[in-house]
């Protein structure tokens, strides 16, 4: 019989799914420091860790809600697992933004729920299980429990670490974290970084905006990609935003 | 002159046609299982607590104070039209069940809970609290103006019946001291239920829940339409209480008309 022989071919790994995509992007925002953009593309995909450096006298507020559909582009689209935020059907909206988790940059809370209803609401409004999760990200944190405070009556440092419960508990497709290191000690970098790694392994896209010229120099696994806001476009950073 | 009054109506008609679509949609979230997640079930919860539960004192304060009113002046026209005792009770019952007790519910729950829920959404909204919501994909109309509406529709029909408990009872303790009603407490509720028929019924639940819903939604819709600073937000709550009141009693004097207009028509015939 005669003997075949075929060469073995290494499979090629598919690309990864998208996760979000500025096709054409332009924004001009309403304030006068919202961070602005013109005519950019950005595509995030599952697992992939996005930095983006703009300068600490903007305010990335605005650009965010964009992305989540809550604002308009002035041009362009915004794209969301491959959907879009355009035409009236809320539901699909709302559905499209349980699955993002987002450390806001200034007020993030409800005034009148305490601390843990306010990080504990958009999971149970979702039905999505969230007692052992919300235990297991406390501890992760290095806090004791969730407050049981009103905000105003909790110290920066603590909320802040709360917002970021919040944002990894409904175990999100997207991760936006907008100056997470805002008000916490800087010894807290790692703890964060590697639970961003963490969901990133388990297919979390995660955009990281920072106006922290000197941002902690940290091998995310896998690799970081870093960018510059700087013109109104997206300038890619060869070795990491503190390199600059 | 006429362009502006155009203006003027497009813009009532606009504000009407907003509050119709507020209170549709409110209708087809509350009917629809998905919206009463745990967070909305609490929202609903503490707003009852809030706007039926502690209303019930002033309420009984209002009606007992509007009790005694009704009862002098039945006792007045008693004396100067010389009809008979008997004809105390079922003025009373009627004025008290068709007119006072929801209009009476309504102030109440206009000035104990409409204007601090539109104060609230106000300040909600400049804080940007309610950005913060639809960012977590939590639907502000399910979480925030679903229960505060049907809290306001739920306490203006549960407050009117108190109140109107609480008018009769003081009215007959005032009636029966002052030799105004001279039959023990059995045979004038007995005389009272004895008015009642489903006429009654048919005219005090629409009215109630008519009017309530209408008060429910403009706080809503003013709390939720602020733009601006904090410094607005005072300016927002005296409107709204003024636009619910004005609402309340153009919707009480339709329906009186309403109502009262075919029964007599009908008699007529």
């Amino acid at each position: 019989m005669p003997v075949v022989q075929t060469e073995i071919e290494e499979p090629v790994a598919p690309p990864k799914a998208v996760v979000l995509e500025l096709r054409d992007f332009t924004f001009h925002g309403s304030s006068a420091n919202a961070v602005r953009f013109t005519d950019i593309n950005l595509v995030v995909r599952e697992g992939e860790l996005i930095v983006i450096q703009v300068d600490p006298t903007f305010k990335s507020r605005e650009f965010v809600s964009v992305i989540q559909g809550l604002k308009p582009a002035n041009q362009g689209k915004v794209l969301f697992q491959d959907c879009d935020w355009e035409g009236n059907d809320h539901d699909r909206h709302f559905r499209m933004r349980s699955r993002i988790g987002r450390v806001f940059e200034g007020h993030a809370w409800v005034a009148n729920l305490n601390v843990a209803e306010n990080v504990t609401l958009p999971g149970l409004h979702h039905g999505i299980s969230i007692g052992e999760n919300a235990e297991r990200w406390v501890k992760r944190f290095g806090l004791k429990q969730l407050s049981n405070k009103r905000p105003a009556f909790v110290e920066p440092s603590q909320l802040q670490i709360h917002q970021w419960i919040r944002a990894f508990l409904g175990k999100p497709s997207l991760l936006i974290l907008e100056q997470p290191m805002q008000y916490v000690a800087a010894t807290m970098f790692p703890v964060l970084a590697e639970a961003i790694d963490e969901v990133r392994r388990s297919g979390c896209a995660v955009l990281w905006i920072t106006n922290n010229p000197r941002f902690p120099d940290h091998a995310f696994d896998p690799a970081a990609t870093y960018l510059h806001a700087e013109s109104e476009k997206l300038v890619a950073l060869s070795k990491g935003v503190n390199d600059e | 002159m006429t362009e502006a009054l155009g203006r003027v109506f497009m813009g009532r008609c606009g504000s009407i046609a907003a509050i119709l679509a507020v209170l549709w949609g409110t209708a087809m979230l509350t009917i629809r299982p998905s919206t009463w997640t745990p967070p909305v079930r609490s929202v609903l919860s503490r707003q009852l607590l809030f706007t039926a539960v502690d209303g019930v004192l002033a309420g009984v304060r209002f009606g007992a104070a509007v009790g005694v009113l009704v009862i002098v002046q039945a006792a007045i026209w008693i004396d100067t039209l010389g009809v008979a005792q008997g004809v105390v009770a079922p003025m009373m019952w009627r004025g008290i069940v068709r007119e006072l007790a929801p209009l009476l519910a309504c102030l109440v729950v206009i000035g104990r809970s409409c204007i601090p829920i539109a104060t609230e959404l106000a300040t909600m909204m400049v804080n940007g609290e309610v950005e913060l919501l639809d960012a977590e994909g939590v639907d502000p109309m399910t979480y925030l103006v679903v229960p505060r509406i049907l809290s306001v529709v739920i306490s203006v029909f549960c407050l009117a019946i108190i109140i109107a408990t609480s008018m009769v009872a003081t009215g007959y303790m005032l009636g029966w001291a002052v030799d105004a009603i001279r039959v023990d407490l059995w045979t004038f509720l007995e005389s009272i239920f004895r008015q009642f028929n489903t006429r009654d019924l048919v005219f005090f639940i629409p009215k109630t829940i008519i009017a309530g819903a209408f008060a429910g939604a403009i706080c809503c819709i003013d709390g939720l339409n602020v733009r601006g600073t904090m410094t607005d937000i005072p300016r927002v709550a005296s409107r709204t209480g003024i636009r619910a009141l004005t609402a309340v009693l153009t919707i009480s004097a339709i329906l009186s008309v309403v109502f009262y207009g075919r029964f007599l028509m009908l008699k007529i015939v």
